[in-house]
C-alpha cells in the first residue's frame, strides 16, 4: 500500500466520521424509564422550555395513558411557568392530546386568547375543533346558505340535477355535511335522492321531515338573528367555553407550585 | 295633609247625597247599576296613593252605606243618616229649633232646611259667583283660598269637580242665600294680597293735605321740610365726591322682585344688598310675594263628557271587532264608529278608571286581530290611531296624542297581532316620536310620555302670550301622571324645567313662565331620584342655553321654598356668575346634596338586607325545592327549569327592593307551578303566549287535485281563457290547492307569460290562498327562479306580513325566502317552538328583575330577546355594585370581573351562549354585593362558585349551563336573605 492511497483512505474515514458526528446531534440518553426519570428530575422552573421539549418527546412516543398524562403535565407546567412565551404553545400541545372534542375546543379557545393580536386565531368558527366553518352571518356564509336552501327547494320539486348544481357552489356542500343530521337519512341519502328524483318526480316527505327541513332552513337563513330554537337546532346546544387566560393554573389544571420531580412525585422543593 | 276625606278623595262635600257619592242618577235603584257604580268608586279609592289611610276607609264606609240607601226605590228611600246629623248640626248652630227628621217615608231629595255645602264650598261658590265664573281672576283667588284652608291645588280641583257634578246631577237648587252666604264670610277671609304701597306714595298721601292748605303755618312747615331735604342732598353729594374706593361687587346688589298675585302680572323691582355679619357678602335671592304656581283647568267639559261615554265606547269597539271578523270588506259606518270611538277615548282616557281603560285596550286589540287578515282594513284602523302632528290646535290634543302614542306602542310590542300590523304600528309610532327608527319599542307609558315631552317646546314657546297656557300645562301634568301610574316621570319634569330655563324670558319677572316653573319644581323628587339630581346639576353646564340669571332664579326658588330643606342661601348662584363660578357653584351644590337613598339598601359590611321576614322565609323554603330537581334531559324542559330559576331570582330582587306585593305575586306563581304535576313531568304547562289566538287556520283545497291543472295547461297561450280559469278559482277552489294544482298555479304567479295573467294570479294568491299550505310551499320552492320584481315583493309582503328591504337590495332574497319559510311553518304547524315561547316568558321575568335591582321604573323599552334582557339586568347590577364599598372584593374587584366578562363574550357563539355569558357576569356581581354585605359569607360564596364552575364544566348542553348559572345566582341570594344568626347553617347549592 503506497502513501497516497493510505492518505486517501484516512481522509475518507475522517470525513465519514465527521459526517456521522454532525448528524448524530446532541448526546441524549435513550428515553427509557431510567433515562426519563433522570431528565424529569433535572427539570428546573427557571428553564420552562425544557418542560415543553421533554413533554413533546414523551407525547410522541407515548403508548399508555400514564405517559400521555405525564406529557400533559409537562406541557401544563411549561405554560404556567412561562405563560407569556410558552402559554399558547402549551395550550396547543394539550389540545392535540385532548381526549374529547369539548376539551380540545376549550384548549384551543385558551390558545386563541393567549395569541397576541395579529398572529391569527385558533378558534375562528364553529367547527367541532374550533376550525373555521363557513356559517351564517358572513358574506360567504350567506351565499352558501342560500345555495343550500335552494338545493332543498329543487329537491322537493323533483329537480335533483339543479339541487346538485347548487351544492357545487362554494361552502354549500360543507354546510350540507355539517347539518346533515337534520335531514332524513343524512347527507349521503340526500345526494342519492338528488340523483334519483329528477324530471319533476318529487320525493315523498312526511310532515315531520318537511318541518325539520324547513326549520333548518329558517335557522340558517336567520343568521345571527336566529331564535333560540334555531340556535339549538344548528349547534345542538353546544356549551359556552369558560376559560380564563389570567388563571392558567386553573385552565391547564396543574399546580404550578410543584414543578420538581422527585422520587416519582411532583413536589414544591428541589 | 288630607283634610276633609270626602273632598280629598272624591271631590265631593261630606254632605253629598248617596247618588252623588256613587255618581248615578237620583232615581236610580237598579241593584246591578248601583253595585257597578260602587265598585268603580271603591276601585278608584284603592288605586289612590293614600288609599290605605284610615281616612280612605271612612269614605269607603260611606260609599257602602250610600249603596244600601240607593238600592231602595225612590218613594220609600229614607233620608240618609249622615245628612240628618249634618242638618241637625247646621240648624242647631243658628239657634233655630232643631227640625225633626222624617220617620219613614221621605223624598230622596234632601230638605231645603239643611245646606248641603260646607263653608269651604260656599267660599268657593262665592268666589266663582263674585268673579264672574271660572277665569284667571277667580283662579287666582281660589288658589289663595285653598292655601288659607290648607287644601292643595289638586284638592281644589276635586272640589270644583264635585260642585260641577253636584250641579249636573240635579241636586237641590241652591238658593241665593246659600251661594252668597260665603260672601258674608269673605269679609273674614284674609284680605287679598295687595300690591305693596310704595313709601313715596304713602308719604305723598300724608303730605297732600299740607299742599292743599293755604295758611302760613303750612307754608313754613313745607319750607322747612324742603330746606332740610336740600341740605341733606348737598351733604350726600359732597360725601360721594370725596369718597374713594371700588364700588361694591355687582353680585351683591341683587334685585328682589315681588310677583304679586299669581297671574295678576303686577310686580315691583327693589334693589337690595345686605352684607352678612362676617363681612362675606352672599347673594340675595329673588323673592316672590306668593309662591309661583298656577291652577289650570284640568277638567275640561269635553273630556268629562268623553270619559262618561267610555264604557259605552267599549261596546262600540266590540261591535266593530265582531263586524270585522265577519267580512273582509266592511261598510263605511264600521270605520266611522271606530274613528268616533277612538277620538272620544283619546279625549277622555285620563278621567276614566283603570278597568275601563283595560277594557278599551282589549277591545282595540281584538278589532285589530279581526282586521289582521285584510291589510287594507288594518291600515285604515291604524290610521285612526295616528297622534296629532304639527302644532297642537287645542289643549286636548295633548291627551289625544299621548293616548294614541301609547296605544301604538302597545300594538308594536304585541305578540298576538300579525307582524304586518305590528310593523305598521311601529312605523307610525316612529313618525310620532320624531322619525328616528326605534331600536327597542317603548311600553305604553313610556311612549305616551315621550310624545308629551315632544310637545313641551311648543308649550314653552307660547307661555308668555298663549291663551290657555295654564290649562295646557294642567292637562300635560294630568296626562303624565296617568301614564306614570300616579307619578310624573322625573325625566319629563326635568326636560320641561330645562326647556323653560332655556327660554329668553326673564324669569325674575312675574308671569306664566315663572309660575309654571314654580309648579314643576315643586313636583320634582329631590330626595330619592338620581336623575333629578343629575339633570339639575346639568343645567349649570349648559351655559349656551341657560343663563346665570336663570340659575339665580332657579336657585332662589330652591332656597326659598320647602322642596329642598337642605338648600340654603349660600347655594344661590349670582345672577351674573361666569362659567367658572357656575362650575364651582354646581360642585358646591353637588357636595351639599344629601345622598340619594338607593332603592336597594346600601351594602354595609356586617349588615344584612332588610326585607319582609315572612316573605324571605317563604322564598328560602321555595329556593330549596325549586333548585332541587335534577337537570332535565330535553331542551324544552331545561328551558322550563331555567324560567323557574329566573322567576325565583326575580322574587328575590323584589324582596331586596322592598316590593313585597310583587315578590308575593311571583312566589305564589312559583308555588302553583311547583305544585303542578307538569312541573316535573314531560308535559309543560301552557304559557301565556301559547294561549293567544294569533295562529292562522290553514286553508283547505276543494275538489280533485290535478283536474284544474290539466284543464289550465290545455289552454296553452289563450290569455282570455286563462284569465277566466284563474278567476273561476274564486268560486271553485277552497282556500288552498292540491300540490299538483298549486304547482301550476304558482308558475303563473311568478312566470305567467302575460302581465295581466301574472297580476290576476298574484292577487288570487294574496287573497284567496293566503292561508293555503300547499300554495305557500310551492311559492317557497319556486322562489329560486322567481323574478325579483316589485309585484313579487308586494305579494310576499302581503302573504307573510313581513316588512322586507327593497327587491334590489342584497339582503332581499334571503329575507324574502326566510319570510316564506316561516309562513309555511306557521301554516303547517311547525312554527313557534316551545323553546321560543318560553324564551318570551324569560324576557319578561328578567326585565322585571332588572327594574327591581335598578330601583326605578323609569322609562323602559322592551328587549326582543332573552340575551338583550340579560344585558339590561347586567347593566342594573353593574350600577348596583358600583355603590358598594368593600376592601376585600369577592370574587374579584370590578375591573377584573369586567375583564372576565369580556373574555367570556369573546368566546360566546350564538344567542344562548351570549345569554349564559351575561348570566355569569351577573353571578359575579351578585356575589360581589353579597359578600360585601356579609363578609362572613366569603368562604361559602367562594365554595359555591367553585362547585358551580366545576359542574358547569361537566355540562354538555348550553341550557344546562344556563340553569346551573341561574341556580347559583339563587344560592347567592340565599346568602343575602339568610339571617346572620343562621349563616353557618346556609345550605349548599342543591341540584
Amino acid at each position: 500500500m503506497n502513501a497516497p492511497r493510505v492518505f486517501g483512505v484516512l481522509v475518507v474515514v475522517t470525513l465519514a466520521g465527521l459526517t456521522w458526528l454532525v448528524n448524530a446531534g446532541p448526546m441524549q440518553p435513550a428515553l427509557g424509564v431510567q433515562g426519563r426519570d433522570a431528565r424529569l428530575e433535572a427539570l428546573r422552573p427557571d428553564r420552562p422550555m425544557a418542560y415543553l421539549e421533554l413533554g413533546e418527546e414523551i407525547a410522541d412516543a407515548a403508548t399508555t395513558d400514564a405517559e400521555r398524562d405525564l406529557a400533559r403535565r409537562l406541557f401544563a407546567l411549561a405554560g404556567v411557568l412561562d405563560s407569556k412565551r410558552l402559554g399558547r404553545s402549551a395550550a396547543l400541545a394539550l389540545a392535540d392530546l385532548a381526549e374529547n372534542p369539548r376539551e380540545k375546543r376549550r384548549l384551543l379557545a385558551l390558545a386563541s386568547l393567549l395569541t397576541p393580536p395579529g398572529h391569527g386565531q385558533m378558534l375562528n368558527g364553529d367547527g367541532p375543533g374550533g376550525e373555521a366553518v363557513i356559517g351564517p352571518g358572513t358574506p360567504a356564509g350567506s351565499s352558501a346558505v342560500v345555495a343550500l336552501v335552494e338545493a332543498f327547494s329543487h329537491y322537493r320539486k323533483g329537480e335533483g340535477a339543479q339541487a346538485l348544481t347548487q351544492l357545487r357552489k362554494p361552502g354549500a356542500m360543507e354546510l350540507l355535511e355539517r347539518y346533515s343530521r337534520h335531514l332524513p337519512g343524512g347527507d349521503k341519502r340526500f345526494l342519492e335522492d338528488c340523483k334519483h328524483y329528477r324530471e319533476k318526480v318529487r320525493p315523498f316527505l312526511t310532515a315531520a321531515e318537511l318541518t325539520g327541513m324547513l326549520r333548518l332552513e329558517a335557522a340558517l337563513l336567520a343568521g345571527s338573528q336566529r331564535s333560540w330554537s334555531g340556535e339549538l337546532l344548528l349547534n345542538d346546544g353546544r356549551p359556552l367555553i369558560e376559560v380564563d387566560p389570567q388563571r392558567l393554573e386553573d385552565a391547564l389544571e396543574v399546580d404550578g407550585s410543584r414543578p420538581y420531580y422527585r422520587g416519582g412525585r411532583w413536589v414544591g422543593q428541589p | 295633609m288630607i283634610g276633609d276625606p270626602f273632598i280629598y278623595f272624591l271631590g265631593l262635600p261630606p254632605t253629598a247625597e248617596p247618588h252623588e257619592l256613587l255618581g248615578v242618577e237620583p232615581e236610580e235603584s237598579s241593584a246591578v247599576k248601583i253595585e257597578t257604580a260602587l265598585r268603580r268608586r271603591l276601585a278608584r279609592l284603592y288605586e289612590h296613593r293614600d288609599g290605605d289611610k284610615p281616612e280612605a276607609e271612612i269614605v269607603r264606609r260611606r260609599l257602602r252605606l250610600a249603596a244600601r240607601y240607593s238600592r231602595i226605590p225612590l218613594p220609600r228611600r229614607p233620608w240618609p243618616v249622615w245628612l240628618r246629623e249634618y242638618a241637625a248640626r247646621a240648624v242647631s248652630g243658628s239657634g233655630r229649633e232643631r227640625p225633626e227628621g222624617p220617620a219613614t217615608l221621605v223624598p230622596a231629595v234632601s230638605p231645603s232646611r239643611a245646606s248641603p255645602l260646607t263653608s269651604f264650598d260656599q267660599h268657593v261658590m262665592a268666589v266663582l259667583v263674585g268673579c264672574g265664573g271660572w277665569n284667571a281672576v277667580s283662579r287666582g283667588r281660589l288658589v289663595a283660598l285653598a292655601a288659607a284652608y290648607g287644601v292643595t291645588v289638586e284638592g281644589l280641583h276635586k272640589v270644583i269637580a264635585g260642585l260641577t257634578a253636584y250641579a249636573r246631577s240635579g241636586g237641590p237648587r241652591l238658593g241665593v242665600s246659600q251661594i252668597t252666604a260665603g260672601a258674608s264670610r269673605m269679609r273674614r277671609l284674609p284680605p287679598a294680597p295687595q300690591a305693596p304701597i310704595h313709601a313715596s306714595v304713602a308719604l305723598f298721601d300724608r303730605m297732600a293735605p299740607e299742599f292743599s292748605k293755604g295758611d302760613s303755618f303750612s307754608t313754613v312747615k313745607l319750607s322747612a321740610l324742603f330746606a332740610i331735604i336740600t341740605l341733606l342732598a348737598g351733604i350726600l353729594s359732597l360725601r360721594l365726591l370725596i369718597t374713594t374706593g371700588l364700588p361694591a361687587p355687582r353680585s351683591e346688589e341683587i334685585a328682589a322682585v315681588d310677583t304679586g298675585d299669581a297671574g295678576s302680572g303686577e310686580g315691583v323691582l327693589r334693589p337690595r344688598t345686605t352684607p352678612t355679619p362676617s363681612g362675606r357678602r352672599m347673594t340675595r335671592p329673588a323673592t316672590f310675594a306668593d309662591r309661583p304656581t298656577f291652577l289650570g283647568n284640568g277638567l275640561p267639559a269635553a273630556a268629562a263628557d268623553a270619559a262618561d261615554e267610555c264604557p259605552q265606547l267599549v261596546r262600540t269597539l266590540d261591535l266593530v271587532g265582531r263586524k270585522l271578523s265577519l267580512t273582509d270588506d266592511p261598510a263605511e259606518p264600521v270605520f266611522r264608529d271606530w274613528d268616533y270611538a277612538i277620538q272620544a277615548i283619546s279625549i277622555g282616557w285620563v278621567l276614566t278608571d283603570a278597568s275601563t281603560r283595560q277594557s278599551i285596550d282589549d277591545a282595540v286589540a281584538e278589532a285589530l286581530v279581526a282586521a289582521a287578515d285584510t291589510p287594507t282594513v288594518a291600515d285604515r284602523l291604524l290610521g285612526g290611531l295616528a297622534p296629532p302632528a304639527g302644532r297642537l290646535s287645542e289643549s286636548l290634543d295633548l291627551w289625544k296624542g299621548a293616548w294614541k302614542a301609547g296605544t301604538l306602542a302597545r300594538i308594536s310590542g304585541s305578540n298576538r297581532l300579525p307582524p304586518v300590523v305590528v310593523e305598521r304600528a311601529r312605523s307610525q309610532l316612529e313618525v310620532a316620536l320624531g322619525g328616528r327608527p326605534l331600536t327597542d319599542v317603548p311600553d305604553y307609558g313610556a311612549a305616551g310620555s315621550a310624545w308629551l315631552d315632544r310637545a313641551v317646546p311648543q308649550l314653552v314657546q307660547v307661555l308668555e302670550y298663549g291663551d290657555n297656557v295654564y290649562d295646557d300645562w294642567e292637562l300635560w301634568l294630568a296626562a303624565q301622571r296617568e301614564l306614570g301610574d300616579g307619578r310624573i316621570p322625573d325625566e319629563s319634569l326635568m326636560h320641561a324645567i330645562g326647556a323653560i330655563l332655556a327660554t329668553e324670558t326673564d324669569l325674575s319677572h312675574p308671569g306664566p313662565s315663572i309660575n309654571v316653573l314654580g309648579r314643576l319644581l315643586g313636583l320634582a323628587d329631590y330626595q330619592a331620584s338620581p336623575l333629578v339630581r343629575r339633570r339639575l346639576l346639568g343645567f349649570f353646564d349648559a351655559a349656551e342655553t341657560i343663563s346665570a340669571h336663570d340659575l339665580w332664579v332657579l336657585t332662589s326658588l330652591l332656597a326659598t321654598y320647602d322642596w329642598t330643606p337642605w338648600f340654603d342661601d349660600r347655594l344661590i348662584v349670582p345672577h351674573d356668575a361666569d362659567r367658572l363660578f357656575r362650575g364651582r357653584m354646581r360642585d358646591l351644590i353637588d357636595r351639599s346634596w344629601p345622598d340619594t337613598a338607593p332603592q336597594a339598601p346600601p351594602a354595609i359590611p356586617g349588615g344584612r338586607l332588610a326585607v319582609d321576614e315572612a316573605l324571605a322565609a317563604r322564598w328560602l323554603e321555595l329556593q330549596g325545592s325549586v333548585t332541587e330537581p335534577a337537570l332535565a334531559g330535553e331542551p324544552d324542559q331545561l328551558m322550563w327549569q331555567l324560567l323557574i330559576a329566573c322567576r325565583l331570582n326575580e322574587a328575590a330582587a323584589h324582596l331586596a327592593a322592598r316590593r313585597s306585593p310583587r315578590a308575593q305575586a311571583v312566589l305564589e306563581m312559583l308555588d302553583s307551578q311547583a305544585a303542578s304535576p307538569s312541573h316535573a313531568s314531560r308535559g309543560l304547562p301552557a304559557t301565556r303566549s301559547s294561549q293567544t289566538g294569533g295562529a292562522q287556520r290553514p286553508g283547505q283545497p276543494i275538489g280533485t287535485d290535478g283536474v284544474w291543472a290539466d284543464e289550465y295547461q290545455a289552454l296553452r297561450s289563450n290569455t282570455n281563457a286563462k284569465l277566466n280559469y284563474l278567476q273561476a278559482l274564486g268560486s271553485s277552489a277552497g282556500t288552498d290547492l292540491g300540490p299538483i294544482d298549486a304547482a301550476v298555479f304558482v308558475r303563473e304567479v311568478y312566470h305567467g307569460t302575460n302581465k295581466e295573467v301574472r297580476s290576476v294570479a298574484q292577487a288570487i294568491a294574496g287573497e284567496q290562498f293566503r292561508t293555503g299550505p300547499n300554495v305557500a310551499l310551492e311559492l317557497l320552492d319556486e322562489f329560486p327562479d322567481a323574478p325579483r320584481t316589485d309585484a313579487v315583493a308586494e305579494l310576499i309582503r302581503r302573504l307573510t306580513g313581513r316588512v322586507l328591504p327593497a327587491p334590489r337590495s342584497e339582503s332581499w332574497h334571503a329575507q324574502a325566502r326566510l319570510a316564506l319559510v316561516e309562513h309555511v311553518l306557521s301554516l303547517t304547524g311547525g312554527g313557534d317552538a316551545t323553546t321560543d315561547r318560553l324564551a318570551s316568558e324569560l324576557i319578561e321575568t328578567i326585565i322585571a328583575s332588572a327594574v327591581a335591582v335598578a330601583g326605578e321604573e323609569g322609562r323602559s323599552s322592551a328587549p326582543a330577546t332573552p340575551q338583550a334582557a340579560a344585558e339590561t339586568l347586567l347593566d342594573a347590577w353593574r350600577e348596583r355594585a358600583s355603590l358598594v364599598v368593600t376592601f376585600s372584593p369577592v370574587p374579584g374587584d370590578l375591573s377584573s370581573l369586567a375583564r372576565q366578562d369580556r373574555t367570556r363574550r369573546r368566546l360566546a357563539r350564538g344567542p344562548i351562549q351570549q345569554f349564559v355569558a351575561s348570566q355569569l357576569a351577573v353571578l359575579d356581581l351578585v356575589t360581589y354585593v353579597a359578600v360585601a354585605e356579609q363578609p362572613a359569607a366569603r368562604a361559602s360564596a367562594l365554595r359555591i362558585l367553585r362547585e358551580a364552575s366545576e359542574e358547569r364544566r361537566r355540562s354538555r348542553h348550553v341550557l344546562e349551563q344556563a340553569v346551573l348559572a341561574e341556580r347559583t345566582i339563587a344560592a347567592m341570594w340565599r346568602l343575602r336573605l339568610t339571617p346572620p344568626d343562621r349563616l353557618a347553617d346556609r345550605g349548599e347549592v342543591r341540584r
